[in-house]
């Protein structure tokens, strides 16, 4: 099944994943005190 | 993304990975990256996001090979795909109340945002809030 994509205006998933010391946070954490730029890379470098 | 936006105050900067969070964090170490280094083996944001995965030629085809030759030529150079390889990255900003404020799907895996557009979201963001 495709993914729907998302448009401005659109409200962001919050969903939890791990930081890098493989604590959980929940993505809403990221923007709940300023703006954050989500950058999700397909590979390291 | 450095020579994007910087490294600012205003804004917090997140990078998803699809590596497990020992490899996240030994990139954002050798990177010297200040930003928020986040692992999802399972690919459940990526997805959530509408992130899809590409066919053979979005990212192994001619573009690809292409985009990485340009960036070889400006000193950057793409690494190796980690877990899946035909997952597509992207990148969005989010607002304070958690609204979509920009989203970019790249068409390939080589495919950048063109200069300045996710900078200028940033400002453009900032300067509304502010207002």
């Amino acid at each position: 099944m495709a993914e729907q994509t998302l448009r401005p205006g659109d409200q962001a998933p919050d969903l939890e994943v791990d930081r890098a010391d493989g604590t959980p946070l929940a993505l809403a954490a990221l923007w709940r005190e300023r703006p954050a730029p989500l950058v999700f890379l397909r590979h390291y470098g | 993304m450095r020579g994007e936006i910087g490294e600012r105050d205003d804004i917090g900067v997140a990078l998803l990975t699809m590596g497990k969070p020992e490899q996240a964090a030994e990139f954002c170490r050798n990177q010297r990256l200040s930003y928020t280094c986040l692992s999802d083996p399972a690919r459940r944001s990526y997805r959530a996001f509408g992130l899809r995965r590409g066919s053979m030629a979005e990212v192994m085809g001619p573009a690809l090979a292409l985009a990485a030759l340009r960036a070889a030529g400006k000193g950057h150079f793409m690494g190796r795909p980690v877990d899946d390889v035909y997952q597509l990255g992207g990148i969005f900003l989010v607002d304070r109340q958690g609204r979509i404020a920009y989203a970019r799907y790249p068409r390939h895996a080589g495919d950048q945002p063109p200069a300045g557009e996710l900078k200028n979201a940033v400002l453009r963001l900032l300067t509304s809030a502010a207002g």
